[in-house]
């Protein structure tokens, strides 16, 4: 073509653009003659014109968006925040940049949020946010993002507010759907991993506001993780959408945002106050787009998808993926009712509707992409034949209500009761193989010692590899894990994030497994949790219901109970689990815990005698310690506690035993002493972790030193972050030296009745 | 590196203008720099759901940049015709680079970013919208020129006949020829492509 051919071209389209579209044929027969090339250049502009409206103007701006984001020009690589390292920028939006970042203080690898600055400016906004984060970071979930820490830095780093999170590796949906529409049975998976972590958050009061592709990563193995939860809190201001200024800026660049107002709801989008049901509607979007390759409401313009969202219905799924059922479409329709009252009105509702969907749809894993993602198997007749039959091999071999801490029992040995014969047929043991691995794993899994845990999980992994539907295997391998993360390797939060994957699976092939209920129970108690000790009693006492010979549960409950300062229930407890397993010795320990918190010293001592450090030599140590010193054997205790140091020069990670040296000091009269010691204890704690015991040993040292005010402030600290031991509090004659103030009086006041409320529950 | 002067980068701006192309090799990284940092404040500050308009944004990066009272500028076209220039510049250069990076294969997506997933696609768009304009340059430059100050400046069309200086109703129709014309061989191109 040349500049003339071109100009002619021009002429016939703007003549032509000029005339009715009825009137531009004859228009162009009778200009064109024989020149059909002439023609159909023409047309095909027209044509085009149609089409073309606006069509550029976003792609500009989304790469200017891009440039923007980019890692080139950020400066914050390399740079340390605290005891965080930022490594490179993996991403970045209008939420800030997201760094992959090393916590040097544990050595694991997080993801670090930058705030953008225009965010945090305001003190109101930044306030609300935190509290919203904070809220947020408490939900525990497998398929929500873990947030570790939110926080800030110091002013001379700039002041910027910063959250550290799990680091996950995988792809966005986003991402994912690039790759062209996701295969139906995958689609609703993943719809119900989100819809699972939405049900948690909604149940704690938290709407996510910001569900789309972007906010939800899938992982090589197919779990799913939400991010952002209640971050979106922190954009939002008060007007809504539809203000004239908005309206003005969407109508300039049609394009760019639509992925964020297409997922809004309608409410949302009328700017009007959103609940829990705004989350379902933008979940029913995400996944006819998975599902359609295309979003339900869709425009031209900002302004345009808007008014669909509004006003339309979505043009139905079916059009675009013939193999949908209507069931399927149904359970999409209404999360996309335009009434929040018309759609499901809780997450978990859907969670069923998905769960239950005709089989008709549950496709074949797609060969396309590269994401796997578990499927539960439907549950098969087969198994229950092939479980008896792979009973009736190891019968004779298993014995042992009790065998769980018997040092001498060989894994060949092992044969089960007939209770455990009950659930273990439950839970469908499909070969013999898998069925052995289970058994010897379970053996080890039990075993506090790093090796033999590291065995178990190897042995656990294995049988749930050769049989994916081994519920009783999962809840094993579930507990080895909880124990690697709880006991062996805290620092490393991928042993929790494996246990809690287990125990779903586990918990979805046989609710009643008990053992899957005693390690959720754990994962839940928690001090990123905040010890919800209720959650995790109802947990426990769940699993004894299914299973009353399980000592570790009773350990544990006995543990909660002692926090809470419900002594004789604990006490009761673990003289069960004793007397069915004299070998218990994490129940023993507990009795002398127990009876140090009621008073009772010299009793205490003599339990404490009786079990043997090796269970778990901080907590024993720390608590012989403190019997010690409340019998006036001042010596015998400082020996106990340098003794232990010597060993863990480092301490415990919560400083618990530099704690007791700030007590003795105090108790010594030494109170520069003492208050060195707690700067230390602070500085090994840094008030993060299983603190609150280091805590309570602060508030006693000032209360000795009589410092009435920092006692009391630290008690409070103990009792808020998981320690509301009032009965303990009430009687612990360190205390008494501060008992008449009338502040500690008005804590304990509020702490007694927090007490009863607790007691009335059990 | 030190922070340049708004003169030196007048000057590179008025050498540039003079014919010296060496100039905008120099001036690209320095504009790329500040709307870089003015970019990542307008997405900061727009609440969600609006949008990084590029008019404001190329605005506030020269307004920034340049020494408006020392320098006798023709007029306010004239700065616009020059930003339009640098900024398409700047833009395709940039979308080019990542249009390789993405084809040297794909890196694994750990990403918790919003951006990347808006501009997917958009780079491959802008590098064909810039293939399509260096094309339409030669058929008629005048359209050329107003798909360029439209796009990448953000003028309006008020605005485009005025740094152009021939009449709304001529921009008007150059506007919607290249556009037409520039939506069909993109729209060819994804055709090609799949």
């Amino acid at each position: 073509m040349n500049p003339d051919r071109w100009r002619q071209i021009g002429q016939l389209y703007h003549t032509a653009l000029e005339l009715e579209s009825a009137a531009r044929a004859a228009f162009l027969e009778a200009t064109c003659g024989d020149d059909s090339e002439l023609r159909r250049e023409v047309e095909s502009l027209l044509h085009a014109h149609e089409q073309a409206d606006g069509f550029i103007a976003g792609k500009v701006a989304g790469v200017v968006a891009e440039m923007a984001a980019q890692q080139r020009n950020t400066s914050f690589v390399g740079r340390s925040l605290g005891h965080y390292q930022t490594l490179s920028l993996i991403g970045a939006g209008g939420m800030g940049e997201v760094y992959l970042a090393e916590d040097t203080r544990l050595g694991r690898k997080v993801a670090l949020k930058l705030l953008p600055a225009a965010f945090t400016q305001d003190r109101e906004r930044v306030r609300r946010f935190k509290q919203e984060a904070r809220a947020a970071s408490s939900l525990n979930h497998p398929n929500i993002l873990t947030i570790h820490e939110i926080g800030e830095a110091s002013a001379a780093d700039g002041g910027a507010h910063y959250i550290i999170s799990e680091f996950v590796e995988g792809a966005t949906l986003r991402s994912m759907a690039r790759g062209g529409r996701l295969d139906i049975g995958k689609a609703t998976v993943i719809a119900q991993q989100v819809a699972g972590a939405l049900s948690v958050a909604h149940e704690a009061g938290i709407v996510h506001r910001d569900i789309k592709p972007e906010n939800v990563m899938v992982r090589p193995d197919g779990l799913v993780k939400v991010l952002d939860f209640g971050l979106a809190k922190l954009t939002e201001t008060p007007a809504p959408l539809a203000d004239s200024e908005a309206s003005t800026n969407m109508s300039t660049a049609p394009g760019l945002v639509m992925g964020t107002v297409s997922y809004m709801s309608p409410e949302q989008a009328r700017g009007q106050k959103v609940d829990h049901r705004a989350d379902i509607f933008s979940l029913g979007v995400v996944l006819y787009e998975m599902l359609a390759g295309r979003r339900p409401f869709e425009g031209a313009t900002m302004s345009d998808v808007i008014a669909a969202l509004l006003t339309a219905e979505p043009p139905p799924l079916r059009q675009y993926r013939a193999e949908a059922t209507a069931e399927l479409e149904q359970v999409i329709g209404k999360c996309l009712a335009k009434a929040r009252e018309a759609r499901y009105q809780s997450a978990a509702e859907l969670i069923v509707e998905l769960k239950t969907l005709p089989p008709g749809i549950q496709t074949k894993e797609a060969t396309t992409s590269r994401v796997e993602v578990p499927m539960p198997r439907p549950i098969s007749w087969r198994w229950l034949s092939i479980a008896a039959t792979a009973l009736l091999l190891v019968v004779g071999l298993v014995s042992l209500l009790s065998w769980r801490r018997l040092p001498a029992a060989q894994p060949d040995q092992i044969k089960p009761t007939s209770q455990e014969q009950a659930r273990t047929a439950n839970a469908r043991p499909s070969n013999p193989k898998a069925y052995d691995d289970y058994l010897r794993g379970r053996f080890y899994a039990n075993r506090q010692k790093k090796a033999d845990n590291e065995t178990a999980i190897m042995m656990l992994e294995r049988s749930v590899a050769l049989d994916p539907d081994f519920a009783a295997a999962h809840a094993e391998l579930a507990q080895a894990y909880v124990w690697r993360f709880f006991l062996f390797t805290p620092g490393e939060k991928q042993w929790e994030e494996k246990a809690f994957v287990e125990v779903e699976k586990a918990l979805a092939l046989d609710k009643d497994s008990a053992v899957a209920h005693q390690a959720l129970g754990r994962l839940l108690w928690t001090p990123a949790n905040h010890f919800p000790h209720e959650k995790a009693i109802k947990e426990y006492r769940r699993a004894l219901a299914l299973d009353p010979s399980l000592g570790e549960a009773q350990n544990q409950l006995a543990l909660v109970y002692n926090h809470i300062g419900a002594f004789d229930h604990a006490l009761q407890e673990l003289q069960n689990a004793v007397t069915a397993n004299p070998t218990n010795n994490l129940a023993q320990f507990r009795i002398g815990e127990t009876l140090l918190f009621q008073g009772k010293y010299e009793q205490a001592l003599t339990a404490l005698r009786k079990s043997p450090r090796e269970v778990n030599p901080p907590l024993v140590g720390s608590t012989m310690a403190m019997a010690l010193l409340h019998l006036g054997r001042r010596d015998e205790a400082v020996a106990i506690v340098e003794e232990f140091l010597k060993d863990y020069p480092g301490d415990t990670d919560v400083g618990l035993f530099t704690s007791i040296q700030a007590l003795i000091a105090a108790l010594d009269g030494r109170e520069n002493k003492a208050e060195d010691k707690i700067r230390s204890a602070m500085e090994r704690g840094k008030g993060f972790g299983h603190f609150h015991h280091t805590a309570y040993n602060i508030a006693c040292a000032y209360a000795v030193m009589k410092k009435a005010e920092e006692a009391i402030r630290w008690l409070q600290a103990a009792a808020d972050n998981g320690f509301p031991c009032y009965p303990l509090f009430e009687n612990d004659p360190y205390l008494d030296h501060i008992g008449k103030d009338p502040r500690f009086i008005a804590l304990m006041a509020k702490l007694k009745e927090q007490s009863e409320r607790y007691r009335a529950t059990l | 590196m030190a922070i340049p002067s708004t003169r030196d980068i007048t000057q590179l701006l008025i050498a540039w203008n003079n014919g010296d192309a060496a100039a905008l090799e120099q001036l690209a990284p320095l504009v790329q720099a500040e709307l870089h940092r003015l970019a990542k404040r307008y997405m900061a500050g727009e609440r969600r759901g609006h949008i990084l308009q590029t008019t404001a944004l190329v605005n506030e990066a020269f307004l920034r940049l340049i020494d408006w009272q020392n320098v006798e500028w023709q007029n306010r076209s004239h700065f616009f015709g020059l930003a339009a220039q640098i900024m398409r510049r700047i833009l395709v250069d940039f979308a080019r680079a990542r249009c390789r990076e993405k084809r040297g294969g794909d890196a694994p997506l750990v990403s918790l970013s919003e951006a990347a997933d808006v501009a997917h696609g958009q780079n491959a768009d802008l590098v064909a919208l810039d293939d399509a304009l260096q094309a339409l340059e030669k058929l008629d430059l005048r359209q050329a020129r107003v798909v360029e100050l439209r796009f990448f400046a953000g003028l309006s069309l008020e605005e485009t006949a005025e740094v152009l200086k021939v009449s709304l109703s001529t921009v008007r129709r150059d506007w919607s020829l290249a556009e037409a014309w520039l939506y069909r061989e993109l729209s060819k191109g994804l055709m090609r492509d799949k």
